[in-house]
């Protein structure tokens, strides 16, 4: 058997245990809503699964059990409330990922439906909005070096990234973590007549000038989860070290 | 959720969350308004919760079939504004 299955096969083992003490841990927040022991329970369970995804290289359950991880965080640190709407939520979430467990198991493509962008958006709003809401491992890495630089950073997104559950909005949160956004141009020139509009689909792109100390590798970690058919360019156009 | 409230017959409330999830909702309601409307229009967008990238294009969209002059945007709550100008896109409703 290659590594690569033994891998799965543990982390699919493990994520249905771990989604399972998840599920227990919410439901005892019903009745104690402050427990430290749940909380951190649950949290250790989202994060472990996020690491177990990332080995493996599904990307769809890293970029969702990122949001989440931060949600829990948030939980955690009593910056918000196990009320029952969010309880409601983060066991939605547990039958999302146990649905892409599946699909990983079973050998399946991954399939990102309505439910995932559903609960994916609705988290959220429960993260934390003001340091962006996903912040993958890569990103928080050192810089290369103290050199600041100037990117010239072109999103052209696809026009379904809406229904994925992702945003082009949190991309700029993010790459706003990062350093600082000198300029952020958006496109409408494609947005077609009211009349052809179709609602859910996304018809603008983007230009953004970023100053930051971070590597381009940093940069484009950003971008992880919006590869393949999004078209994102990325330029380094100058090095502000020149003019120091 | 989405509210979309007649105000007068010029007159239109838009609450809640204009994203990806109403927006066939949002737009089924801007497209009958445009279709029964002559004149000015007033759009007051005071109660939206959240907006994302697919509620401002068929604001924008829906303004542009009208003409720009026709139609106004009244009462942007300061954290979308916010939001918007994070993705230089606050300029499409002025």
């Amino acid at each position: 058997m290659a590594a690569q299955d033994f891998l799965k096969i543990g982390f699919v083992t493990e994520a249905e245990e771990l989604l399972s003490g998840m599920e227990d841990g919410l439901l005892s927040l019903e009745s104690s809503p402050d427990s430290a022991e749940a909380l951190n329970g649950i949290f250790r369970a989202g994060h472990t699964i996020k690491g177990g995804a990332g080995l493996l290289n599904v990307d769809e359950i890293v970029a969702f059990t990122h949001v989440l991880e931060n949600v829990l965080d948030r939980l955690r640190k009593k910056e918000i409330a196990a009320d029952q709407e969010l309880v409601t939520l983060l066991l939605s979430s547990c039958d999302v990922i146990r649905r892409l467990v599946t699909c990983v198991s079973e050998e399946r493509p991954i399939v990102v439906d309505d439910d995932y962008g559903r609960v994916l958006a609705a988290l959220r709003k429960f993260a934390d909005a003001t340091v962006g809401i996903v912040k993958a491992t890569a990103i928080v890495e050192a810089p290369d070096d103290q050199h600041e630089r100037v990117f010239r950073i072109g999103l052209h997104p696809r026009e379904d990234l809406l229904e994925t559950g992702q945003d082009p909005l949190m991309l700029l949160l993010e790459l706003s973590d990062l350093g600082e956004l000198l300029a952020v141009e958006s496109n409408m020139d494609r947005l077609p007549p009211f009349a052809d509009l179709e609602a859910q689909k996304i018809y603008l792109s983007w230009r953004v000038l970023l100053r930051s100390q971070r590597s381009r590798r940093a940069i484009e970690d950003v971008f992880t989860f919006v590869r393949g058919d999004n078209r994102v360019e990325i330029a380094e156009v100058m090095n502000c070290e020149h003019f120091k | 959720m989405l509210q979309v409230n007649g105000a007068g017959p010029q007159a239109l409330s838009i609450s809640g969350d204009a994203t990806v999830h109403e927006a066939n909702t949002l737009y089924a309601a801007l497209a009958g308004l445009s279709l029964a409307s002559e004149g000015q229009i007033s759009i007051d967008l005071g109660n939206l919760e959240a907006m994302d990238v697919s509620g401002l294009q068929i604001l924008v969209a829906f303004r542009r079939q009208l003409g720009a002059a026709r139609v106004s945007f009244r009462n942007l709550p300061a954290h979308i504004l916010e939001t918007l100008m994070l993705g230089g896109m606050d300029c499409h409703l002025r």
